[in-house]
């Protein structure tokens, strides 16, 4: 499958998806003028590659910064995800924080609530 | 469509405010990720990382908020921003973010009801609606279910400041303060 791409902005992360060289990760800032503009070819993305592969995935996720509407967007990443893993593929998401910041924590362990998929945070 | 300025009054009232940065115009993206990365750079000079990092997400909320829904809309490169004023505030207690723009009648019952509800929430009450709000499936641009007020609510002090002057018989101002306490 195609890898994806898209380079990060002052207010969108960076994306990297390669299932070739096995690297999948978000890294970066998240308040988009449009969220769902720019969320939609990763949420497709992501769906493609959920439906058509078998793989192990570690997605290491590490945010500077997300507004409230980049978080539903990378719940909906991590909801595919789930699915993925429930059909029978290892999955981790690790989430990078800062250490110096435990809203960060706080804001990402919300994110987790209720969605069945392994992970781990991990300190910066 | 030109207003009062607002900025005056807002200035007199707080002697023992300093004032950041104030802008009054249309709020374009660009505009906001400037004035972020000014929150980032001046107040990390002599403030903690975690109330910089705060002060960051209640400005960026309260921002995008005057871009995509002040009544007062803009157009260029077939996008519209809305025009509105951003004042940055510091007094002992901590930093003021003060928004303002205008709002059609709707609008204003809208906040009402909003800042009425999450003022009277407690902070596990806030965060359980804001939970719930986002797990709504629909990503309707429309008014994006306020999910943005609930953060603003969350991440500062509560109550939020919200006031409306009467513009005329279809419009307002709306003026919403928010503080995030610490030095």
């Amino acid at each position: 499958m195609k890898s994806l791409t898209i380079e990060s902005t002052r207010c969108t992360p960076e994306i990297l998806f390669d299932p070739g060289k096995g690297i999948y990760s978000i890294s970066g800032s998240s308040y988009p003028e449009n969220s769902f503009e720019f969320y939609k070819p990763i949420i497709e993305w992501v769906d493609s590659f959920v439906k058509n592969n078998q793989n192990e995935v570690e997605l290491n996720v590490q945010m500077k910064y997300f507004d409230s509407t980049s978080s539903k967007f990378l719940i909906m990443i991590f909801e595919k995800f789930e699915i993925f893993h429930r059909k029978g593929n290892q999955v981790i998401i690790n989430w990078l924080y800062d250490e110096e910041d435990l809203d960060d924590l706080e804001n990402a362990e919300e994110l987790f609530i209720g969605i069945k998929v392994p992970y781990r945070f991990i300190r910066k | 469509m030109a207003y009062p300025l607002h900025i005056k009054a807002i200035f007199a009232e707080e002697s023992d405010s300093e004032i950041i940065f104030a802008f009054n115009g249309v709020i374009t993206q660009d505009l906001i990720v400037s004035l972020g990365e000014t929150i980032r750079c001046e107040l990390s000079l002599y403030t903690n990382c975690k109330l910089v990092n705060r002060v960051f997400a209640v400005f960026i909320e309260i921002a995008q908020n005057v871009m995509h829904y002040s009544d007062e809309k803009f157009y260029f490169d077939d996008k519209s921003y809305g025009k509105g004023q951003l004042i940055l505030m510091k007094n002992p207690m901590g930093y003021e973010i003060v928004a303002s723009n205008r709002v059609t009648s709707s609008q204003k019952k809208f906040l009402s009801e909003r800042s009425h509800l999450v003022n009277n929430l407690n902070c596990e009450e806030l965060k359980d609606l804001y939970i719930k709000t986002r797990r709504q499936k629909e990503i309707d641009s429309a008014k994006g279910a306020g999910l943005g007020f609930i953060d603003i609510a969350r991440k500062s002090g509560l109550p939020l400041e919200v006031e409306f002057e009467d513009l005329n018989d279809f419009y307002y101002i709306y003026r919403l303060k928010a503080m995030v306490n610490g030095t």
